[in-house]
């Protein structure tokens, strides 16, 4: 296991868990705050991949039927390349957790 | 101004305003946060793929729990292969968002760590919570 990406999931899990704590809210309230925060992660990222799609990959959905995410994910990954996934996942994990740190 | 500067100024001019505010009052305004996060991001992506009607089926379930990782290993940041342990919607969310944010990157992991770094010191001046608090109720 890489340790610097281990020291950095306990970093931040350990603060995840104190700024919930100082809220005094349920354990199943905790779970809902972070499952939305990782459920607007994903939203976010998916929607910079389609900003990222050429005119032919944006054809290419027009004509296909995605029947599940992984169908959807999977064309994504044949369209965009790794690296700006990267550079995207980055910038939605910047914003969506400045939006929420700014409004609470 | 940088972003970093911009957070600390919002954070001074919610001062007053909340400053008689109960750990359980900023508790319920920390979830009513990520909800109404949670459904901007629903609008701006149904906005974006409203025109395909392939999509519409599938709409904003892309946010179901793990599916971050499924995204994930479709670049290739495979978190079962990166780390060995076998991470689904199952498994407790603040774990999956910590090791989500891990394996993105060094940049994704660093903004969140200093934005939340920044806040709950913030925070607990505020509180009047000077070390972690479920670390002292053990004690």
């Amino acid at each position: 296991m890489d340790q610097k990406i281990n020291q950095s999931q306990i970093k931040l899990e350990e603060l995840f868990r104190e700024v919930a704590s100082l809220g005094n809210i349920s354990e199943s309230q905790k779970q809902e705050l972070f499952t939305k925060l990782e459920g607007a992660i994903v939203l976010n990222i998916v929607g910079k991949l389609f900003d990222q799609l050429q005119e032919t990959g944006k054809k290419i959905i027009e004509q296909k039927k995605f029947k599940t995410n992984e169908d959807l994910f999977k064309f994504l990954s044949s369209a965009v390349s790794q690296d700006n996934f990267h550079k995207v996942a980055t910038l939605a994990v910047e914003e969506v957790v400045k939006k929420f740190l700014e409004k609470i | 101004m940088s972003k970093f500067e911009q957070l600390g100024n919002s954070e001074r001019s919610k001062g007053p305003e909340n400053s008689a505010e109960s750990r359980e009052q900023f508790g319920v305004r920390a979830l009513q946060a990520a909800q109404e996060i949670y459904s901007d991001e629903v609008k701006t992506l149904k906005h974006k793929i409203y025109r395909y009607e392939a999509l519409r089926d599938i709409g904003y379930t892309v946010a179901l729990p793990g599916s971050l990782y499924i995204i994930g290993k479709f670049f290739g940041v495979d978190i079962g292969k990166m780390t060995g342990l076998n991470i689904s919607e199952s498994t407790e969310a603040v774990v999956r968002l910590s090791w989500l944010i891990s394996v993105l990157g060094a940049n994704s992991a660093y903004f969140a760590k200093m934005y939340f770094e920044k806040k709950l010191n913030y925070f607990k001046k505020k509180f009047g919570v000077l070390s972690k608090p479920e670390s002292q109720e053990t004690k």
